[in-house]
């Protein structure tokens, strides 16, 4: 009995080992990612959920299990939605600058879930969890103890490695919770069954999405939908086969992904942006750490940033008072630009994962992994 | 290294939810990405698709199809797909699970199978109505039509948009 529990344990430690040794990087990559994930939320995702209070009653159905359920009967009302809206930002506020950071995140990662819970009891569930899991994991990577206006005090709950060790095999399960049942559906050698063609043909005459290369796929084989079933049930059955093979693996599964994503984009007019964040929080930023610090400390640089803050949170709140979107800060709001803005930035998440393939560099040591915690051994 | 001890809870927090899932009930929050295992089949360069689309009478008495995204702002636009799939938001009693015996159960599915009272109706009514009035539609009925669309798997084209069902709502 012992020696099955001391094997088991082996194992356990064998694989958290290998998917970190493909993962970490450190507390001074980890706070630059928390700058621009903090830039993410404040200036790229603007949304507002006061619009949740004006549901009527009538299309309050929850999911079943879920705490909104347990906990109301209708759909909140708007002084606690704008009180949401507001604490929201201001912990958006706290992330970009680093004020209590930690507390920041876990904050934002609460109040997120919530509005969410709220607003997928319209009915619909968008699978966008990546997202607050991630920043769930992030807060607990000591992110914010360095670059940051109010750093965390070290605790010997930071672990960048354990972090983003366990925001791997999230990406993983996730994935394969997607993967699984199209692979029994999908994966056969009948040409003439097609379950991406029925996502395209849905999307483009039953939700009247408007893909940009729409008129592409229209004009494409079904042997091409074909393709695409095979390959998306590959890309989304591997990631946690890839996170235990290697580093250079991983970075590559990662490049794939946002890829996969960016292509989703154009053909299918769906955007897990979300999701694209994810993915870079693997990039090490340790080589763009010491200019981000010495930037931070220049006056005129300090006085842009606050500046620059100030003004998406005033614009963040204005949109909160008037139940108006605003769209990404900085952009003006019409379908277009925003369109742009996107495939910009999933060119910018790619072309940085893609040079992250062969910027590897050698398997980290343990020094570098946990500046902060001693509990890694 | 994280513990045997949070190995094993991180696999429940999968596994749990991927189960419920299969049997239909997706929880919320879960780590869980979309599915939508479902195919369409080509016969002889043709398939077949069915889709559900809101009509609501323009100034002329015309019925014109509802603009999504103007219909539904702020809302998302895809949540109008939603919409008109559960019935336009009018709640029909359903029967409860295990017989109606249990308690908590009766409790978890109250919002879901229980009917609209007489005073969440008006306020559902007003709501489609204000946004169709934004719109510069007719406010007193709109219809749900469900056509079987025969698409050109050669160019995507809708080839025959045969429909199959019309239910109409009366918002007065």
């Amino acid at each position: 009995m012992k020696s099955t529990t001391t094997w088991i344990n082996s194992i356990n430690n064998r694989f958290w080992r290998t998917i970190v040794n493909s993962t970490a990087t450190g507390v001074e990559s980890v706070a630059v990612f928390r700058i621009i994930m903090g830039i993410y939320l404040l200036f790229v995702t603007t949304p507002t959920y006061t619009w949740i209070a004006d549901l009527p009653k009538a299309l309050y159905t929850p999911p079943i299990i879920s705490f909104v359920n347990l906990l109301a009967s209708d759909f909140p009302g708007r002084n606690f939605l704008v009180t949401v809206d507001f604490l929201m930002v201001a912990s958006i506020v706290g992330i970009v600058l680093g004020i209590y950071s930690r507390f920041a995140t876990l904050a934002f990662v609460i109040l997120k879930v919530s509005v969410l819970s709220f607003q997928y009891s319209f009915g619909k569930i968008d699978h966008d969890i990546m997202l607050p899991a991630t920043l769930a994991c992030m807060a607990f990577s000591g992110w914010g103890q360095t670059l940051a206006l109010v750093p965390d005090k070290r605790s010997k709950w930071d672990s960048p490695s354990k972090s983003l060790s366990v925001i791997a095999v999230l990406i993983g399960f996730g994935y394969f919770s997607a993967g699984i049942e199209k692979a029994i559906h999908w994966l056969n050698f009948d040409l003439n069954s097609n379950g991406t063609a029925r996502w395209f043909y849905l999307g483009l005459y039953n939700l009247q999405r408007q893909p940009i290369l729409a008129p592409a796929l229209k004009n494409a084989p079904f042997w091409f939908f074909k393709i695409m079933d095979v390959v998306g049930v590959i890309f989304e059955l591997t990631p946690i086969i890839a996170v235990l093979i290697s580093r250079k693996a991983w970075r590559i599964w990662l490049f794939f992904a946002a890829a996969f994503h960016l292509v989703n984009y154009l053909l299918f007019n769906i955007n897990f942006i979300g999701n694209g964040l994810v993915y870079i929080a693997f990039i090490n930023y340790k080589p763009v750490y010491r200019y981000v610090a010495n930037l931070t400390k220049s006056y005129i640089a300090k006085a842009l940033i606050l500046a620059a803050v100030g003004y998406a949170a005033v614009i963040r709140g204005i949109s909160i008072l008037t139940s108006q979107n605003v769209g990404i800060i900085f952009i003006p709001d019409n379908g277009n630009a925003n369109l742009y803005c996107m495939l910009i930035i999933w060119a910018l998440i790619c072309a940085a994962l893609f040079i992250t393939i062969f910027k590897t560099g050698k398997q980290p040591v343990h020094d570098d992994l946990e500046v902060v915690s001693p509990q890694l051994t | 290294m994280h513990s045997l001890k949070f190995t094993g809870i991180l696999f429940a927090i999968f596994l749990i939810p991927f189960v419920l899932r299969l049997f239909g009930l997706e929880p919320y929050p879960a780590i869980l990405f979309p599915s939508g295992p479902e195919t369409v089949k080509q016969v002889n360069g043709k398939t077949e698709i069915e889709t559900k689309q809101l009509f609501a009478k323009k100034q002329n008495g015309q019925w014109a199809l509802v603009e999504p995204k103007a219909f539904m702002y702020p809302v998302s636009a895809i949540q109008l797909a939603k919409l008109v799939s559960k019935n336009m938001g009018f709640k029909k009693q359903k029967p409860f699970p295990l017989k109606g015996k249990i308690g908590i159960v009766n409790y978890l599915y109250r919002s879901q199978n229980s009917s609209s009272s007489a005073a969440e109706e008006a306020e559902l009514r007003n709501w489609i109505k204000k946004r169709l009035k934004r719109g510069n539609y007719q406010t007193s009925e709109v219809k749900v039509a469900t056509y079987s669309n025969i698409i050109s798997t050669t160019n995507g084209n809708i080839l025959k948009k045969e429909l199959k069902d019309e239910k109409y709502y009366n918002l007065d």
